[in-house]
């Protein structure tokens, strides 16, 4: 893209920091951890599901289905991270395999990312959303 | 040589160009995101016209379909959606939700639902409910295009209705 970038070092570190601890938290199956990583008013927009809006209903629906299934191996791969100030957006792929298999499931994932850097400084996820590849 | 004086000068000077640099007002941004959206989504929706619809995304944006390979780049994005178009009853309609917009003013995302109409696989038509997030940029001209696309299915498939 030819739009110039001004996020600094420290911004594009704590987004990778942010990938990776999100990673973890679902491999632990941890949803409380996960929430603690969106903002207030997050929108996770996964596939087959319904629209899931804020930290405290993402945390009861990422709960329930971490009681259903477990991440057995993740991998995000950025391809492309860019922000200006205050808010900024991710563009990867995914991998990822889960125990039990469902039907439909795919493992190979498209996925977007949007952040935004909350008012305590961190940055958190805004928006979330996948599709197959 | 800059002395003690002339950077006084240059620092009023700067404070002086930075109070005539207009506020943004990032309300009024976000109105014309959102209805540059909704504009989209009333030209997508009508399904005739490939140039107008396109003209939405940037020329470089990157439109990632569900369970489609990625299409990149402006001449790539008119033949897919004059490929959608000319599908057997195709239709497709959406509604921004959330709008944001960076404090820079020309940065921002929306997200909302769409639904899709497409010939199943048997060829009878089906709706498909699903969510999106775009990302925008302002282009040269102060104009709102997206540059990022995604879109998913939040449902499964239902038998559209026969009118």
């Amino acid at each position: 893209m030819e739009r110039p970038a001004t996020l600094t070092d420290a911004d594009f570190e704590a987004i990778a920091s942010l990938r990776t601890a999100v990673t973890a938290a679902i491999l632990a199956g941890d949803a409380a951890a996960y929430a603690m990583l969106c903002t207030d008013d997050v929108r996770l927009l996964h596939p087959g599901t319904p629209l899931i809006t804020g930290r405290a209903e993402l945390e009861a629906h990422n709960a329930a289905m971490f009681e259903a299934v477990r991440v057995t191996s993740l991998t995000l791969t950025p391809v492309e991270v860019y922000g200006e100030g205050d808010l900024a957006y991710e563009v990867g792929t995914q991998q990822l395999s889960i125990e039990p298999t469902m039907p439909g499931f795919s493992a190979s994932r498209k996925y977007v990312h949007v952040m935004r850097r909350d008012p305590d400084g961190a940055w958190r996820f805004a928006a979330l959303i996948s599709n197959d590849s | 040589m800059i002395t003690p004086r002339t950077s006084w000068i240059s620092t009023a000077l700067l404070g002086s160009l930075a109070a005539c640099t207009p506020a943004i007002d990032l309300e009024a941004e976000r109105t014309a995101l959102r209805a540059t959206d909704e504009a989209w989504a009333a030209a997508a929706s009508e399904g005739t016209d490939v140039e107008l619809v396109a003209s939405f995304w940037s020329e470089d944006a990157t439109i990632y379909p569900n369970e489609a390979p990625v299409v990149r780049g402006k001449e790539a994005i008119i033949e897919f959606v004059r490929t959608s178009f000319d599908m057997p009853g195709f239709h497709v309609t959406w509604q921004p939700q959330e709008v944001v917009v960076a404090g820079s003013g020309d940065f921002g995302t929306t997200t909302g639902t769409n639904e899709f109409t497409v010939p199943g696989p048997d060829g009878a038509l089906v709706v498909i409910p699903g969510h999106y997030v775009t990302v925008w940029s302002k282009n040269a001209e102060g104009d709102w295009k997206c540059v990022i696309d995604m879109f998913n299915s939040r449902a499964p498939a239902t038998r559209a209705e026969t009118p």
